[in-house]
């Protein structure tokens, strides 16, 4: 695949944005909404915006680089939290990849279903990391949280895909 | 939304709700009063703490016990150089405190139960996870690497997990 210099400057925004949005949603949302456990996965939303948007080879370069930059960015990084990200960054990218190729679904559900697989991943490796299978017994409560959490950043990715592919249009119309 | 999305949201969102009720009963229907607190750091047991009088058996060097419940700040912070944990949080109880990754993780016993009251972590997990004394909810403080599992009376705790 070709990348051209306003496909590398547009993947470089979004990566950016993705960590930021990462960052601080761990500092400032989860103290606002007084609900530490819920996050909303604002990051994955720029994951979810390049698949559609760019291609499925963008989305993952997007997530890998973002869940590698934040584990050495954020404060409190650990390997265990960069192993967890990973886990689960790659278990939703499968899941929304795999949602969106069928071409059944909507950019909403494709979002419910990688946040769903996203705490799937999380749980498995937290079992695998810390040799405790007792850990499962948390996953119901992630897997019911990420419905309404995938719904919200399923909106989110659609209102703003639509308005960058409109961008992208009227530039493409320019030249 | 289409009609598939409602289909494929319905069918995780009862398969969610389901294992959440599921363990939720199953949690409330073993709690043992005369278990054993098992606490792991990195692995490694470092703390056994008996749910039926709070009584404890330290494994490792730098594990605290603070039985003290009135003036339980000044001791904790004393211990750790001005790291303070407020007294909403210490209440009353049996305090001790374990190594985790990111510094010292305080867990309290109170009526036959354990909790973890204070730990450094990105999203503080463990510290909202509530009391336990079934076995089926452990506490995992995950970014400090430190486990506590609810062994059955009678159950002998493994020296190492992994």
């Amino acid at each position: 695949m070709k990348y051209d210099t306003r496909r590398l400057v547009l993947l470089a925004i979004l990566l950016a944005v993705s960590i930021v949005l990462n960052i601080v949603e761990r500092l400032v949302l989860m103290g606002f909404t007084g609900l530490p456990m819920v996050r909303l996965g604002l990051a994955n939303v720029v994951v979810l915006i390049v698949l559609y948007v760019l291609s499925p080879k963008d989305a993952f370069i997007v997530l890998v680089l973002r869940i590698l930059l934040v584990s050495l960015l954020a404060p409190g990084s650990t390997v265990i939290t960069f192993l967890l990200a990973l886990a689960g960054g790659l278990a939703a990218f499968t899941a929304m990849y795999a949602c969106k190729r069928t071409g059944r679904f909507t950019i909403i559900s494709v979002s419910v279903a990688g946040a769903f697989f996203h705490a799937v991943g999380q749980i498995l490796m937290a079992m695998f990391v810390l040799a405790t299978e007792e850990i499962v017994f948390i996953l119901p409560l992630f897997l019911a949280l990420s419905i309404p959490t995938g719904i919200l950043t399923g909106l989110i990715a659609k209102k703003t895909a639509a308005i960058i592919k409109g961008q992208l249009r009227s530039y493409r119309y320019e030249e | 939304m289409k009609r598939n999305d409602i289909v494929l949201i319905g069918i995780l969102l009862v398969v969610a709700l389901s294992a959440l009720f599921a363990v939720r009963a199953l949690q409330e229907r073993t709690r043992f009063d005369d278990g054993t607190a098992a606490v792991y750091h990195q692995g490694r047991l470092v703390l056994s703490i008996d749910l039926a009088d709070g009584s404890d058996e330290v494994h490792g060097d730098d594990v605290f016990v603070a039985e003290d419940v009135e003036g339980v700040n000044t001791i904790l912070a004393a211990h750790f150089d001005g790291r303070e944990i407020s007294s909403e949080k210490a209440g009353e109880g049996r305090f001790y405190i374990v190594p985790g990754n990111n510094g010292p993780v305080t867990i309290r016993y109170r009526d036959h139960m354990v909790e973890v009251i204070d730990e450094t972590s990105p999203r503080n997990i463990c510290q909202h996870q509530g009391r336990t004394n079934s076995p089926f909810k452990p506490l995992t403080c995950l970014p400090n690497d430190v486990v506590i599992r609810i062994l059955r009376p009678g159950e002998e705790s493994d020296g190492s997990i992994r």
